[in-house]
């Protein structure tokens, strides 16, 4: 059931919350509401496809176990740490296998089919939905019990945190230590406030991606479907259709997350910021500090930290020079940095989806940002206003124009159609306008002929509305404030502190409600609207 | 303002602007749903048919029971557009007219509508129409190869269209309706009244009523030219006929389409003729096909594509499948408009020329309503007359026609020595390999 659906809206949504709100108020119970939560959730899972619970169900109740079992180890101590730490790496590979099995499987056969020229069969594995998002989780959890920063949790805690409905398969990626306290520091009741908040965000959330997502979508598709198709396409429809595809996704996934807090806090429960206007980044390091915060913070936490650590020491140990303050040797850039980045670039590619375009995604991303990095270490020394106003523009421009050009495999689902896409980006098809539009430019049309740009018949009216398309949401990604900042006065999220009111703040007066009312009735004028799950692999 | 306020706010405010979006995609009428009257300046215009062409004649069909039609026009966009049932050639007999044509479908799919007409009709009480005429395409005959079922399986749109068309059909006829059924029309009303793709057609609905116009599916039944007309005024009538030409070639070069699944074998979708047969024996209905009219430089292309003798043999075969029907005493009639008869060498207009509209044709294989004009009254005059425009196909004629195009296509290749090669030229551009021409053997 997608949030964005009839169903989800007028009947599943209103259905838990009476629900919430009836134990709420005759239970007294807190516990009773989080159960009531937890079997909602399980069945809000269990509507896509009831096979994909037999797959999760298992799974969860093997890390329940395993994290009793290192509690355990834990309680009693001394020499029994070790074998905690042994029942973690048992549970990390365990969720690794789980994770590999059914999302990376046929993947890794078939590339190693075409190495090796074997003929290795693939079959036909259902993909859990979410599996990664919960297989994540999963495993930071068992993290952090080993570290000893969770105790004494019980299996309603454990659940609740695992399958509560509004992050279960599009996240925002969560701790227990973020989660849980707010379940049991809540009410059990429906608060007036927390439902402003949350139907207020939902609604932001709702109109991002019901009628700006998926109302762009068709304009970068089309042009994808023909790169598929080895069809030559010009540089200026593969840059518009990278473009269009970047705000699809920006708009679906930031959308997604924003009804994913507003759900969360209909319950009074805050979850964390994932997307903090990404497209507003002046350089990669910054966009990946806005764009899928809670998979950042993931990968920095168990993949980048780890492996820079490991080469830290190592370097220390062999007495190699380090990055210090000023600027660092090639060799100590290379590798505390360069590897760390490139190595945790690639597992978030593979993340993304099991397909040699996700790993080029990633790694492309993963030498951006080592260009990034290796820019801020060497870069000319000037008056830092002077750098600022000089370099912002630019990085801004150039982030948009490297995270355009990455989405053109991002979107590919062969690497044939994502190589044409940016080759098509690069200028290998040349220029083509529609002869429509070079015949209505007149003289403009002709100097533009003879400086090399050819005329095709594809719909002059189409490129119109594509490039409006892409303006408006441009405009809006890079200049209006996000719908957690239009929020800000009511702590929307984690981590987010009430601050002084300023202009585009949402306050609880009658023009917002109605300003929000129109953005709900906006998306759900939409729900009819053939709408992309783009999260269905991740 | 406290929270409650603020819900209700909120609450009331979507409730009151759902509703009213709702009642003016009700009252504009946008797809023909709800068969609100057309009121000039208002919504007598409907745009929409631009992008819900389906929908919209699939209503309209559904509620042209009370047009009371004598005579009803299938066929695909060429016949939509080109046969015009206000045309005043139509004997008196056989008005009222109503063009039932719909654009990119096939014979299956347009006896799919007419069931519908027929069950409106007959539950109103009316008298069902007495003649059919049908528009046929010679390319909605071909196939890829190596398909089992000549038909494919339907697509999400054709299965919703379907089931839309079925769901009228019962509703059309008489008793009760079923829960589902009831159901389904809700949903089909919502979907017209209570979405932003209604909201958006109402408005470009009454922007068109208030300025130019737009394109349009008139009550009768006919597709309005309204959008050819504005594309070869801004254009010129080449660009139209280039870029048909062009999706020609994308669509019929590879993989290269077949009449038959072996060579020479009988061709497959013929077989779609017989429920038409059927119908017209059940109901008494007098059939009148018409090859479709193309200009000759799709003729030169298809030739180019290496479709030419597909075309004769197809022509052949429908000629003996008519008269094999028409032996069964079904009155059907078979004429060929697919020539190169002098109105088919109309000259293409470039940008700019003082007379921009074409005399006979909008692009390569959509014909104007002078030339549908000129082919009514020449199959309805009494007795019928067609020269210099094609000819009645019987097994008597078949092998003179043929040949008679075939002396007229070496006629205009002689007073146009460019035209093959230009069609050569759009098939596999300047460099035609050696195995790009073998597969375009036939």
């Amino acid at each position: 059931m997608l949030f964005n659906s009839y169903a989800f809206i007028f009947a599943f949504l209103p259905f838990v919350l009476a629900g919430y709100a009836a134990i709420g108020r005759w239970s007294g119970h807190r516990s009773v509401s989080l159960w009531w939560l937890v079997l909602c959730s399980v069945v809000f899972y269990a509507i896509w496809n009831p096979v994909n619970l037999v797959i999760i169900g298992p799974s969860v109740a093997a890390n329940f176990m395993l994290a009793r079992l290192i509690e355990r180890r834990l309680t009693v101590g001394g020499s029994e740490d070790r074998w905690a730490s042994v029942l973690l790496v048992a549970g990390v590979i365990l969720n690794m296998c789980f994770l590999g099995y059914f999302k990376y499987r046929n993947f890794f056969l078939d590339s190693v089919n075409h190495v090796f020229a074997t003929d290795w069969p693939m079959i036909q594995i259902l993909l859990p939905l979410g599996i990664s998002f919960i297989t994540f989780q999963k495993i930071a959890f068992l993290v952090d019990v080993r570290m000893g920063a969770i105790r004494n949790y019980t299996l309603l805690d454990f659940l609740i945190f695992v399958v509560f409905f509004p992050q279960l398969i599009a996240g925002p990626i969560v701790h227990y230590r973020e989660m849980v306290p707010q379940f049991h520091a809540g009410s059990g009741r429906l608060e007036a406030r927390d439902l402003c908040v949350g139907l207020s965000l939902f609604a932001l959330g709702l109109f991002k991606k019901a009628v700006l997502a998926d109302g762009i979508a068709p304009y970068a598709s089309t042009v994808f479907a023909a790169a598929e198709r080895g069809d030559p396409i010009g540089l200026v429809s593969a840059w518009l259709a990278a473009a269009a595809f970047t705000l699809q996704v920006y708009f679906d996934f930031s959308g997604y997350s924003d009804m994913a807090i507003g759900l969360g806090r209909m319950f009074g429960v805050r979850l964390p910021v994932n997307f903090d206007s990404p497209l507003k980044a002046s350089s990669i390091v910054d966009f990946w500090n806005r764009w899928h915060m809670t998979l950042t913070r993931f990968l920095t936490a168990y993949v980048y930290a780890p492996i820079s650590l490991a080469l830290t020491r190592r370097r220390m140990a062999s007495g190699k020079p380090m990055i210090s303050r000023k600027r660092a040797s090639v060799p100590a850039f290379a590798v505390l940095v360069a590897v760390p980045t490139v190595v945790t670039m690639f597992a978030s590619g593979l993340w993304h989806g099991a397909g040699i375009t996700y790993v080029l995604f990633g790694l492309l991303h993963g030498f951006y940002l080592v260009v990034n990095q290796a820019w801020r270490q060497w870069h000319p020394r000037w008056p830092r206003d002077t750098y600022d106003r000089a370099m912002k523009p630019l990085g801004l421009v150039l982030t948009l124009l490297c995270v355009f050009f990455a989405m053109g495999l991002f979107k590919a689902s062969t690497l044939r159609g994502g190589l044409t896409m940016q080759g098509a980006m690069l200028g290998f098809d040349g220029v083509a306008l529609p002869q429509a539009l070079l015949t209505r430019l007149g003289g403009l049309g002709q100097w533009l002929q003879s400086a090399g740009v050819t005329g095709d018949f594809t719909s002059g009216s189409e490129l119109l509305l594509r490039c409006l398309w892409v303006a408006a949401l441009l405009l809006a990604a890079t200049v209006l404030p996000n719908s957690l900042e239009t929020m800000a006065r009511f702590e929307p999220a984690l981590g987010m502190k009430a601050v002084a009111p300023a202009r585009w703040q949402a306050t609880l007066a009658p023009g917002w409600a109605a300003g929000f009312a129109l953005l709900m009735l906006g998306g759900l004028l939409s729900l009819n609207r053939i709408s992309e799950f783009l999260y269905w692999q991740f | 303002m406290d929270e409650r306020r603020y819900l209700r706010w909120m609450l009331g405010s979507v409730l009151l602007l759902l509703a009213a979006v709702t009642a003016f995609n009700l009252l504009v009428d946008p797809y023909l749903v709800t068969g609100r009257p057309r009121v000039p300046g208002f919504n007598a215009i409907k745009p929409a048919v631009a992008t819900h062409e389906h929908l919209m004649k699939a209503y309209q069909a559904y509620q042209a029971g009370q047009t009371n039609a004598r005579t009803v026009v299938l066929g695909s966009s060429r016949s939509g557009t080109g046969i015009d049932p206000d045309s005043p050639h139509w004997p008196d007999a056989m008005r009222p007219v109503y063009n039932l044509s719909v654009a990119g479908t096939r014979l299956p799919d347009q006896l799919h509508y007419l069931e519908l007409l027929l069950a409106a009709e007959t539950s109103r009480g009316q008298t069902l129409p007495g003649t059919l005429v049908v528009g046929l395409d010679f390319e909605s005959f071909l196939y890829r190869p190596g398909l089992v079922d000549a038909r494919p399986p339907p697509s999400k749109q054709q299965a919703e269209l379907h089931a839309r068309l079925d769901m009228l059909h019962v509703l059309a006829s008489p008793g009760p309706a079923p829960l589902p059924v009831l159901v389904h029309k809700l949903a089909e009303l919502g979907l017209a009244t209570a979405t932003l793709d209604a909201l958006e057609d109402s408005v470009a609905t009454v922007l068109a009523n208030r300025s130019s116009g737009g394109p349009d599916v008139l009550a009768n039944g006919r597709a309005s030219d309204w959008q050819l007309r504005a594309w070869t005024l801004a254009d010129g009538a080449s660009a139209l006929f280039e870029q048909k030409h062009r999706m020609t070639v994308r669509q019929n070069l590879t993989p290269r389409l077949v009449l038959s699944d072996q060579p020479g074998g009988p061709v497959r979708r013929l077989q779609e003729l017989q429920p038409l047969f059927a119908l017209a024996r059940a109901h008494n209905i007098r059939l009148v096909l018409l090859v479709q009219a193309s200009h000759v430089t799709h003729h030169e292309l298809l030739d180019a594509l290496g479709y030419w003798a597909d075309l004769e043999r197809w022509k052949q075969t429908l000629t003996q499948s008519v008269a094999a029907a028409r032996a069964t005493g079904i009155d059907v009639r078979l004429w060929d408009f697919a020539g190169y008869e002098n109105v088919y060498q109309d000259p293409v207009t470039g940008r700019g020329q003082a007379a921009a509209k074409m005399r006979w044709f909008w692009d390569p294989v959509h014909y104007n309503t002078d030339l549908g004009d000129r082919m009514i009254a020449g199959i309805f005059a009494n007795p019928p007359k067609v020269d210099g425009l094609g000819e009645e196909l019987t097994p008597a004629t078949v092998t003179q026609r043929l040949a008679q195009v075939q002396r007229l296509r070496a006629a205009y290749r002689l007073a146009h020595p460019q035209a093959q090669a230009d069609a050569q030229v759009l098939v596999c551009g300047n460099g035609c390999d050696k195995l790009a021409r073998a597969t375009l053997q036939p």
